[in-house]
């Protein structure tokens, strides 16, 4: 994969065969070289006075950002969402771990949308961590030590940005408890606590109750999979009670809530959910009682299903399932899948073994 | 960019092997630097001043592994950081740094007009891959970006192309 295909590949050729001549002079080269030369010695002179000068009247700036005060907002040309697989479930940041025969490598994967799975390096901590990835190629990580040695407290939790050679440029400490990274913006990261939907500013450390537990009706890691997602007014969550799933939708200008159900179906839990770029849809993948997977797409102001597809599952074992989704625009949705090993006997990596299938949404 | 520090061009070889580098690479590094900056003028000017850079430091450019990336990375950096400079200056005039060319073929010109749409970063990077010939790992290297940057900008950027050629199509 990521090659370029031959039809734009030609057009980037054609883009090329149309600029100007470049009029070549060699001599040209040597006489701006011997130009530099002559004037190093005064620019340099020169250079030392201005840094002089601007070392005495250099004023350090200082933007003040504004607190995270509400949700990331619906973009007019919003940047395409990432597909991180695994990124919202716990896992080992710096050692590979061994599950059967498949190995996950140290690192957090990605699905491009052209099916191109890249690994992202991850700074060496023993910790686990969820991931979301930022639009400007960076990832907000969240994080806890693995290490429990001597340890009676909850291990406390940090969220990281990490760039995408693996640096850390960001380091915000967000206390103990049941957390659940959910959103996140180059600015500010959305935190699923016991108190409520909680935004942190990525600068500062600066936090904020979005929206308090008690309008959400569920706790983190709540139920057989918890999730929740926001984006402009709205927060979702997804709820199951007794056999039924439900999405609830809770609007951030009037308090509004509303339940909107997942499916018709019998369901045992939902999985993974996320808001669509123009912040009308909202896709969630459950269970239902009989059969495998499936992926809901919900209209968030009327509740009216528009999509309920199968999720692919090759192979079909308990390793393999939906790691992930993410919008294309606001009509196709990419879902991450880990398929089964097809060979027991042999040991794959665990990227090797991550596709994605696409849903498109009429 | 550091400067590899060397001296320059000094033996008549090494003016042989420079003269045979600049004769063969001088178009396709100045045409990769125009396409990417959207701009042939600035692109004249990042190449002199790439290839002076080269030539100053000849014994060692030519050593590296590939110099004609390093020249269009030096090119490159040159003229984004003086491409900054004039933007903060200049302000709402900065659309005329985009002289059109003088190509008669209309097709060429659409294409121009669509790369030109794309983000630079997502530019420079499927120039390298298609007009320098780079491998993903030479384009992290010339560019000093990391193989997973170089996907994901070419992913994202030839995605964005072909939206944008679909888009003119649909005129």
């Amino acid at each position: 994969m990521n090659v370029v295909p031959d039809e734009l590949a030609e057009v980037v050729h054609r883009a090329a065969a149309g600029t100007a001549e470049y009029p070549v002079d060699l001599s040209g080269i040597e006489r701006r070289w011997r130009r530099r030369r002559r004037r190093r010695v005064v620019a340099c002179a020169a250079g030392v006075a201005v840094l002089a000068a601007a070392s005495l009247a250099a004023i350090p700036v200082i933007n003040a950002r504004p607190g995270p005060d509400r949700p990331p907002v619906v973009a007019a040309d919003p940047a395409p969402q990432r597909l991180m697989v695994g990124g919202g479930t716990w896992s080992p940041m710096n050692k590979d771990v061994t599950d059967g025969n498949v190995l996950d490598r140290r690192g957090a994967t990605e699905i491009l949308p052209d099916g191109t799975v890249v690994q992202w390096p991850l700074p060496n901590l023993d910790v686990s961590y969820q991931v979301i990835g930022l639009p400007d190629d960076r990832l907000a990580v969240l994080d806890f030590a693995t290490t429990s040695r001597g340890r009676t407290t909850p291990p406390p939790l940090t969220l990281r940005v990490v760039s995408s050679t693996g640096a850390v440029q960001a380091v915000v400490p967000v206390g103990t408890g049941d957390t659940k990274l959910v959103a996140a913006t180059p600015e500010t990261a959305y935190l699923w606590r016991s108190e409520g939907i909680v935004a942190y500013t990525l600068a500062t450390g600066a936090r904020r109750v979005l929206v308090p537990a008690d309008k959400l009706g569920v706790k983190p890691l709540s139920g057989p999979a918890a999730d929740a997602d926001l984006l402009g007014d709205r927060v979702v969550v997804t709820v199951v009670s007794g056999t039924a799933c439900k999405l609830r939708v809770i609007d951030l200008r009037g308090g509004h809530v509303a339940d909107h159900p997942v499916t018709r179906r019998a369901c045992d839990g939902t999985g993974l959910l996320r808001i669509s770029p123009d912040g009308g849809l909202a896709a969630v993948t459950y269970k239902p009682s009989t059969g495998a997977q499936r992926v809901a797409v919900i209209d968030l102001t009327t509740g009216a299903p528009r999509v309920d597809a199968l999720i692919e599952n090759p192979g079909g074992d308990d390793r393999a399932g939906p790691a992930g989704l993410a919008w294309q625009g606001s009509t196709r949705l990419r879902v991450a899948l880990l398929v089964s090993p097809p060979d027991l006997d042999r040991t794959y990596y665990r990227e090797d073994l991550v596709r994605q299938q696409l849903v498109e949404v009429g | 960019v550091s400067i590899p520090t060397a001296a320059k061009v000094t033996s008549s070889a090494d003016r042989v092997a420079f003269d045979e580098f600049y004769s063969v690479h001088v178009h396709r590094i100045y045409r990769a630097l125009a396409v990417t900056l959207g701009n042939d003028d600035l692109a004249r000017e990042a190449v002199d001043e790439a290839m002076t850079r080269a030539y100053a430091h000849w014994r060692r450019v030519r050593g590296l592994d590939n110099p004609a990336g390093w020249v269009f990375r030096v090119g490159f950096n040159w003229a984004t950081s003086w491409w900054r400079k004039v933007r903060r200056e200049q302000g709402v005039l900065t659309e005329a740094r985009h002289p059109r060319t003088a190509a008669t073929d209309p097709a060429g010109l659409a294409a121009r007009e669509a790369l030109a749409r794309l983000p630079l970063s997502q530019r420079a990077v499927i120039v390298c891959r298609v007009l320098l010939d780079l491998s993903t790992a030479e384009t992290a290297d010339t560019l000093g970006i990391s193989e997973g940057t170089v996907k994901s900008r070419l992913s994202r950027g030839l995605s964005a192309l072909r939206n944008v050629l679909e888009e003119g199509s649909e005129r």
